[in-house]
């Protein structure tokens, strides 16, 4: 069994805030606090979280774009904390990243032709013709025409955008690409392209995604296996259609229940008793309802339970 | 009726001259009632919100009748308008943190409305925005009463909106996307929150979204709309179960279903939503349905009232709502 | 910017109509007076002192007997200098400061910051004064001085300006591209904060128009026999009561300049913004 695509190890991402006083000791803020996992070439590895669990934090520390705290980040068995910039800059052509808003991540300044071919510039041996090919390719495997390569972002709508950044992702071929919210700002039949256009790519082109998002159902129709972050840690992961009809940790349970769906009319969730800020113990100890006096006093770490799956809880459901 | 809208158009003006951004809308909506307006981008579902409301954009020509307890809206001038919005009429944004005043406290914007229009003194108006807070279950009242805006959360803002909103115990209170920047388990408890409120008090409510399944799980009757038009219309359990319209089956269709084989394609629809209905005849889904004809671009809409209560403006669907 | 930006209507396209016309004028002004003007700007001639406008000298003549017109003519290309080389140099090492703050953050960022803030301390007339006070006065010294207190202007500017930029994803996306912090610096940073540094540029100029003025009146900047529209109304002091109107043509000169560079600015932060402004 050859190495695995990308692996995490161990990451850590630890934010310094400013001091509430002259004197106060500085606070700090573990973004990332601990994670790891593995993707197999070729698979989907999806992450979901809500604002402030630290996934949009992960997806840059795999990307390089931040230095990790502590922890290793492998893409093809080499550690990239450690290459020196010249390697990293190289090793770059072989992951690349969609970004969330398709109205920021186009420099709004450039047309699209150099915009989609920035990523080439890495590639030392791309000569100006081929360069050119390449585009136009790129373009054409996201449904736009050579026309389109000397258009300014503005004149696109936002799918069109994230097809045009999806684009810039490809272009270079790469192994992995990671994709933090790139169909969040869209519309939802737009929304439908742009998810048939990733499967697609990932079918023609064996392209290995590492997905972050909060939409569920979104990372469920994608993904493979699925990863549950709450305050910086995995609480949950296992293969995605099980996680999501059978959630294990309370709190992948209240994202699945809080869905909206279509079909039934749920009753409103239930308020948990308030409880006072902790500082030990699990983190989701103040909103889960069945927390017990174990969970202040101790944090539970990501353990295996059945074959696929690790839960981070004392009293994992199903356990 | 609590609110009846019939024929309302808006056009914006642009470099090119009108652009109709809103067509021939009509519903009605009774007292105590909710209802939602799903629609993409460029749907229209936005600016009717506005318009209802009296706060369309500078330029922004309105036409049509909003008849709200007796009164016409759109023919309102503004210092009766204003009289109206915060008392009988209230309405939430979308963004918590631009819609409230950054430099003032949250008590005094709760306030506010109290002072305007019931003539509170500000001891008695801060008193009552503290008991408004903790009734839309805010956890110590006093403490975000007297806090800033940047030092809440999201769901705490729009909380502290809905407070502000309901001060005066409006008769309809417009909710313009009032969950889609806030996180999933907050929104869930927020919408619960607006339609208890709302049944506590016989408060009417009209909630725009781009989200069917949030108007699915919390409104009576929906509205779709889809480039400046309404499409179709009815009960809420009505146009889920049994919906004609091409565009709504579309959307229903494009969400990733929960439980779906890995792989299967979703429902896309093709081409992008027009961002006017400008000179535009037929109908505005045309060229990117599925089952568009001539007849679609050429003549005008019907509307088809095929069971109790629900519409739909389609060619194609006849009189006992089947395909034609 | 394109030429349907001076078709748009209402005050945004006037401003900026009107602003270029006026710009035309002056850079006009000063190019003609390079091969031609109706006399020798310098030519005194003492007999004919304090005539009236008339045909032969279109705006009269001083108290010299120089002809107005011509020094106006003169003065303007004094101006033109004075703007373009201190607004350049404002630019080139402000925008440069700005762009290395906003890069390097921390130490360095607030390291240059208090620099300028330093530098803002001192009134820029005062600076401009001791400059020409230890190093003598004329048009260079004048310019130099000028040309310092623009810089923390645009370092500030640009700072300001690239952090918001900055924070934007597509510089992220250029870094994951694979992109040094040069790279994101000229071809995406830049770029974009060019406009504003454009606007402000004009109110610059403006600016040191005024200020090359006052220091020509002061008798710090054009020495004599150089034209400056400055020195002009230093010399009018003294025919205040007899002949007033050799303090309104240069003054009017200086007013109208200045009105015209600000309206420019104005015309092209209108027509740039829109066009920045994403449409989906």
């Amino acid at each position: 069994m050859s190495a695995p695509l990308l692996e995490v190890v161990d990451l850590v991402k630890v934010y310094a805030l400013a001091r509430p006083g002259w004197f106060a000791p500085r606070p700090y803020r573990r973004a990332v606090d601990g994670v790891g996992f593995v993707i197999e070439a070729g698979r989907s590895f999806g992450v979901v979280g809500e604002s402030g669990s630290g996934k949009s934090t992960l997806a840059r520390a795999v990307m390089a774009l931040e230095r990790p705290t502590a922890g290793v980040v492998r893409l093809g068995g080499r550690a990239l904390n450690d290459l020196p910039r010249r390697e990293l800059r190289a090793t770059r052509a072989h992951i690349q990243m969609i970004f969330q808003d398709p109205y920021g991540s186009l420099d709004p300044r450039q047309k699209i032709a150099r915009i989609v071919a920035e990523p080439l510039a890495n590639l030392a041996h791309v000569g100006r013709a081929e360069r050119a090919g390449r585009v136009d390719e790129a373009l054409g495997a996201v449904g736009l025409g050579a026309a389109d390569a000397q258009k300014y972002p503005h004149e696109f709508s936002g799918g069109q955008r994230q097809r045009i950044a999806i684009a810039r992702a490809l272009i270079t071929r790469p192994k992995l690409v990671v994709a933090d919210e790139p169909v969040s700002a869209l519309d939802v039949s737009i929304q439908a392209q742009v998810l048939n256009l990733m499967s697609d790519l990932q079918r023609e082109a064996g392209v290995t995604y590492l997905f972050i998002s909060h939409d569920l159902a979104v990372v469920g129709y994608i993904c493979d296996e699925i990863a549950v972050m709450f305050h910086g840690r995995f609480v949950e992961t296992g293969p995605s259609a099980a996680l999501l009809d059978k959630p294990a940790h309370p709190y992948t349970r209240e994202l699945v229940d809080a869905e909206p769906k279509l079909a039934e009319k749920p009753l409103p969730p239930p308020e948990p008793p308030p409880r006072p800020d902790a500082t030990t113990g699990c983190p989701y100890a103040a909103r889960c309802l069945h927390a017990q006096a174990r969970c202040l006093e101790a944090a539970p770490a990501l353990r295996p339970l059945g074959e696929d799956r690790r839960v981070a809880c004392h009293f994992p459901f199903g356990g | 009726m609590l609110l009846e809208v019939s024929g309302l158009a808006i056009d914006l003006p642009s470099p090119a001259g009108a652009r109709r951004v809103v067509h021939d809308v009509s519903f009605s909506l009774a007292a105590g009632e909710s209802l939602g307006v799903v629609g993409e981008s460029g749907s229209g579902k936005t600016m009717t919100a506005l318009a209802l409301i009296g706060l369309a954009p500078d330029g922004a020509v309105v036409s049509g009748a909003v008849r709200f307890e007796g009164l016409d809206l759109a023919r309102l001038g503004e210092d009766a308008m204003r009289k109206l919005r915060g008392d009988r009429l209230a309405m939430i944004f979308q963004e918590p943190m631009s819609a409230l005043n950054p430099l003032q406290r949250i008590g005094a914007q709760v306030a506010e409305p109290l002072t305007l229009h019931r003539g509170m003194t500000k001891a008695s108006a801060w008193a009552e925005a503290v008991r408004l807070l903790d009734r839309v279950r805010l956890r110590d009242p006093e403490r975000i009463a007297r806090a800033y805006p940047f030092a809440l959360s999201g769901g705490e803002r729009q909380r502290a909106m809905i407070a502000m909103a309901l001060s005066c115990a409006p008769d309809l209170i417009i909710a313009d996307e009032p969950t889609t920047a806030l996180d999933v388990t907050v929104q869930a408890k927020i919408l619960d929150l607006l339609a208890s409120l709302g049944e506590q008090s016989n408060m009417a409510m009209l909630l725009v979204s781009h989200d069917l399944a949030v108007i699915a799980r919390h409104c009576r009757r929906v509205l779709v709309m889809y480039g400046g038009t309404i499409m179709e219309s009815g009960p809420v359990d009505a146009v889920l179960r049994r919906a004609r319209h091409p565009y709504t089956r579309a959307l229903l269709e494009a969400r990733p279903r929960p439980g779906a084989p890995r792989g299967e394609r979703l429902r896309a629809i093709a081409g992008a939503a027009p961002s006017s209905a400008s000179a535009l005849v037929g109908c505005p889904f045309a060229g990117r349905c599925p089952l568009t004809l001539d007849v679609c671009r050429t003549t005008p809409l019907p509307t088809i009232e095929f069971e109790a209560d629900h519409r739909v403006r389609c060619h194609r669907v006849d009189a006992d709502g089947r395909l034609t | 910017m394109s030429a349907s930006a001076l078709e748009t209507r209402g005050r945004a396209g006037a401003s900026l109509r009107l602003g270029l016309a006026v710009v035309a004028a002056l850079l006009g002004a000063a190019a003609l007076s390079l091969v031609w003007t109706p006399y020798p700007p310098d030519a005194i001639d003492v007999p004919h002192k304090l005539l009236q406008p008339s045909f032969a000298h279109w705006l009269g003549t001083d108290g010299l007997g120089r002809d107005v017109a011509s020094e106006i003519l003169a003065g303007a290309r004094v101006s033109i200098l004075v703007g373009v080389i201190a607004v350049g140099v404002g630019l080139v090492f402000g925008v440069a400061l700005g762009l290395v703050a906003a890069a390097a953050k921390g130490l360095v960022e607030d390291a240059i910051m208090k620099l300028c803030d330093f530098t803002f301390a001192f009134p820029a007339l005062l600076s401009a004064i001791m400059l020409t006070a230890t190093y003598g006065p004329g048009v260079v010294n004048a310019i130099v001085a000028i040309g310092v207190y623009n810089v923390p202007i645009f370092a500030k500017l640009t700072r300001a300006t690239a952090n918001v930029v900055l924070a934007r994803e597509f510089t992220l996306a250029a870094r994951a591209a694979g992109r040094g912090p040069l790279g994101v610096a000229f071809d995406h940073v830049l770029p974009n904060v060019a406009p504003a540094l454009i606007v402000q540029a004009t109110i610059q100029f403006a600016t040191a128009i005024l200020a090359e003025a006052a220091l020509s009146y002061l008798g710090l900047g054009a020495q004599p026999p150089q034209a400056s529209w400055g020195r002009m109304l230093s010399d009018a002091q003294g025919w205040m009561y007899v002949a007033p109107r050799l303090a309104v043509f240069p003054g009017l000169a200086i007013a109208l300049s200045v009105l015209g560079l600000n309206l420019l600015g104005d015309g092209v932060r209108d027509a740039l913004d829109p066009r920045l402004r994403a449409r989906g």
